[in-house]
């Protein structure tokens, strides 16, 4: 019985470890870019998390106008050259003509 | 039968662990899809044997399996099935195995969540979290294993220590720490892959985040817990000791909090990077430090384990990961260079700096205070331990300026903050901060700090206020909001900042309760013979009777006390001794009147034979109940914060369109 258990415990155990070497299709590593695009992505996202917290904070009359000027400022101008960047990897990965394809055949 | 299997599953998990660390990176360095799966499947496997290890320890100590030579230490006949089932974290090798299984299930949950976001740091993140798994794997397979037999096997076990069968709470604390303490393994993880793949901008920040927030609340709810389990079970009337164990939980929570800040400082302004990295860093070895303290017996603790061998091992564990972590950390010093810097000394950034290094500060003075019975060893060859009062004045007073920084933090601009905003932020909190210190000193509060704690703890609990206020009232403005719909929908568009903010409310509440349990405390011990009555503040309290009987793992002797308020009955409270076979001494237990204004806390310090009298100790601590209830407050901050944002899952990075254009808002 006890050995019966552990043989089981071993094929189960052992069965998502082999399981990617028995599977016909294998996903593709990531592409080179990949990440860079994500990375930029993800500032983008910060970045524009930031312009709304700045205008809302504003809004709410916790800043003052120059405070807010100045603050916005600057994130427009990092995000300026942030979509740059996303625009110009964009263009190397292809996904740029991806996009326009798509939003042509909207 | 368990004892064989439960080694064999401890081992072909090691095995498997081992394999799949190794796999993982060979699967990423030779572009090998099918070995990077394989190394995430033996996420899987792992988890799935420490899964079964688990029941197969449950198994033997609901059986009473005294076989089994854990199960003949930690349970017996007599001991009732709750803390029979919760013996696994009794002792030391069954602590182990749940930190395993813990953990196992977090780098399950992490490779399951973060799989798909992060294709190029998942291999790596996994190799760190399948080799900190192969460690403890190695502890319970070999020298900590909780499966070793005993021959022959005793009729009946010693059953578990009895302040672990003395309260409910043991149920939930040690899990929560240890989830708190274990949490900690996926950031770092993760802040290790970004140092191996050399990718350190802020894509591994954005992961660690939310994981982050995970380790960070459940180490919070743990060591809260930790302090009510030791206020009703211990028998002394406090909740925190500054014991070396209690101490152990307390750093990485310090440091945690100080990475929680400055993470927001390297996404705003990428800064901090190295510093980051390090907090990361050190405060993952500081939970593996806590986990040395608790099992190596090298200190003194209530808390602590029994001594054992494994201590050089975690010593050995914590030496590789400062090593190599500081290490590759030197090694990638060119990529973690700063892109921004302090624009102003009044800032947001400075605010989070000055706070990151007093929450170091307080670190290191606990940190030096609990090993200072060691190097005092090491100095002068006598341990002399440094108490209380040693923490008490070193880390009042940093605490206190935390506190300041705490509420300023969230109020003040990023960059700079001109007068206006100071003024428009601070004027009406800092007057009520006045107010609030007039009201206390009215009340009685004496002394600079309980003072400055007072009116701190309101000026930040201002602050808190007026932000949500503030918050409410522009949402109204903009989209005609009812209040409650403006509150919530607040919450939901900023959860991360809302929910810190309301964890800052929930740290208020446990500073008051703190300060006004310790100020305002009153205590007396007295000797009542039957009929009897003592007072105390508004309290009166009168022995009834004492009476006796056996169970069937204990022996009990209760006090039966009244308690008047004004010649009216508000209570009949019952302090007992419960005498353990397995121990020599008896272990109090006390009964505890909780309301939200004061708890009365009742321990019966010794009885006369026949009965006739007995000697009881009365505390009261005001506002106890605050602290319980602001470190749900401050759970509940972290659930705020980490609860997913249904916008950020809807859209996709890569394929996502931008939605925002310079110059229109």
């Amino acid at each position: 019985m006890e050995y019966l258990i552990a043989a089981l415990l071993v094929f189960l155990a052992l069965t998502p470890v082999i399981a990617p070497f028995l599977r016909a299709r294998e996903e593709p590593p990531p592409q080179p870019g990949h990440a860079e695009l994500q990375e930029l992505l993800g500032e983008k996202q910060t970045l524009y998390a930031a312009i709304k917290e700045v205008e809302f904070d504003y809004q709410a009359g916790k800043l003052a106008l120059e405070d807010y000027q100045q603050t916005r400022h600057s994130y427009e101008q990092r995000a300026v050259a942030l979509l740059e960047q996303i625009d110009r990897l964009s263009e190397g990965r292809g996904v740029k003509d991806a996009r326009s394809r798509k939003e042509q055949s909207r | 039968m368990i004892s064989t299997l439960g080694r064999f599953t401890m081992v072909l998990a090691l095995g498997i662990a081992l394999y799949g660390a190794i796999v993982s990176i060979l699967g990423v360095r030779r572009r090998k899809p099918a070995l990077i799966e394989s190394g995430r499947g033996a996420v899987f496997a792992v988890f799935g044997l420490a899964t079964f290890a688990v029941l197969l320890m449950e198994a033997a100590l609901v059986g009473r399996d005294f076989s089994i030579q854990y199960v003949a230490r930690n349970a017996s006949l007599g001991t009732p099935l709750l803390y029979t089932v919760i013996a696994l974290w009794g002792a030391l090798e069954g602590s182990i195995l749940l930190w395993i299984w813990i953990l196992a299930l977090m780098s399950l949950l992490a490779v399951v969540i973060e799989g798909r976001r992060n294709r190029e740091a998942i291999p790596y993140a996994t190799a760190v979290l399948l080799s900190i798994s192969a460690f403890f794997l190695f502890l319970a397979a070999f020298p900590a294993n909780p499966f070793a037999a005993i021959f022959p096997p005793p009729a009946d076990g010693r059953g578990p220590n009895p302040l672990l069968q003395n309260h409910p709470l043991m149920a939930i604390h040690p899990p929560c720490l240890y989830a708190g303490y274990v949490g900690w393994s996926v950031p770092y993880a993760f802040a290790m892959a970004a140092l191996m793949t050399g990718r350190l901008g802020e894509e591994w920040i954005r992961t660690v985040r939310r994981w982050s927030i995970v380790a960070w609340g459940f180490l919070t709810v743990g060591v809260i817990l930790g302090g009510w389990w030791s206020y009703e079970v211990l028998g002394w009337g406090g909740y925190w000791a500054w014991d070396p164990v209690e101490n152990a939980s307390l750093l990485p929570w310090l440091t945690g909090t100080a990475f929680l800040h400055s993470i927001m400082i390297q996404e705003r302004r990428k800064m901090l990077k190295v510093w980051n990295l390090a907090l990361i860093i050190t405060t993952f070895a500081l939970t593996i430090f806590g986990t040395f303290l608790t099992r190596s017996g090298i200190l003194s603790s209530v808390h602590a384990f029994s001594e054992s061998t494994i201590g050089p091992m975690f010593l050995a564990f914590i030496g590789v990961i400062l090593l190599v972590s500081f290490g590759l950390l030197v090694y990638r010093s060119d990529g973690l260079k700063a892109e921004g810097d302090l624009d102003s000394l009044v800032s947001r950034e400075t605010a989070f700096l000055m706070n990151n290094l007093l929450l170091l500060g307080f670190a290191f003075a606990v940190f030096l205070g609990t090993l200072f019975p060691l190097i005092s060893e090491a100095v002068r060859g006598v341990k002399v331990s440094v108490g209380e009062p040693f923490f008490n004045k070193v880390n009042v007073p940093i605490g206190l300026v935390l506190i300041f920084l705490m509420a300023i933090g969230p109020l003040i601009a990023w960059r700079r903050a001109s007068l206006d905003s100071l003024r428009r932020n601070f004027s009406l909190p800092l007057l009520l901060a006045f107010l609030g210190t007039g009201v206390s000193s009215i009340l009685g509060v004496r002394g600079l700090y309980p003072l400055l704690a007072f009116s701190l703890a309101m000026f930040a609990a201002a602050t808190v206020i007026q932000e949500f206020a503030r918050g409410v009232r522009a949402r109204r403005q903009i989209s005609g909001e009812g209040y409650l719909t403006a509150l919530s929908n607040l919450t939901k568009r900023s959860r991360r900042r809302y929910g810190g903010l309301i964890v800052h409310l929930g740290v208020v509440l446990v500073v008051i309760g703190i300060t006004a349990s310790t100020v305002f405390r009153l205590e007396k011990e007295v000797s009542l013979k039957r009929g009897e009555s003592m007072h105390l503040g508004r309290y009166q309290v009168r022995f009834d009777d004492l009476t006796a009987w056996q169970e069937a793992h204990r022996f009990v002797v209760q006090g039966t006390f009244t308690v008047l308020n004004a010649n009216r009955q508000v209570a009949e409270m019952r302090p007992a001794k419960r005498f353990y076979p397995s121990e020599q001494q008896p272990i109090g237990t006390v009964d505890v009147r909780s309301t939200p204004r004061e708890d009365l806390y009742l321990i019966l310090s010794s009885f006369t034979q026949d009965g006739a009298s007995a000697t009881l100790k009365v505390l009261i601590r005001p506002l106890v109940m605050w602290i319980w209830i602001g470190g749900a407050v401050m759970a509940l901050g972290a659930l705020v914060a980490i609860w997913p944002d249904r916008r950020v899952l809807v859209a996709e990075p890569v394929k996502e369109r931008v939605a925002w254009q310079p110059g229109r808002s």
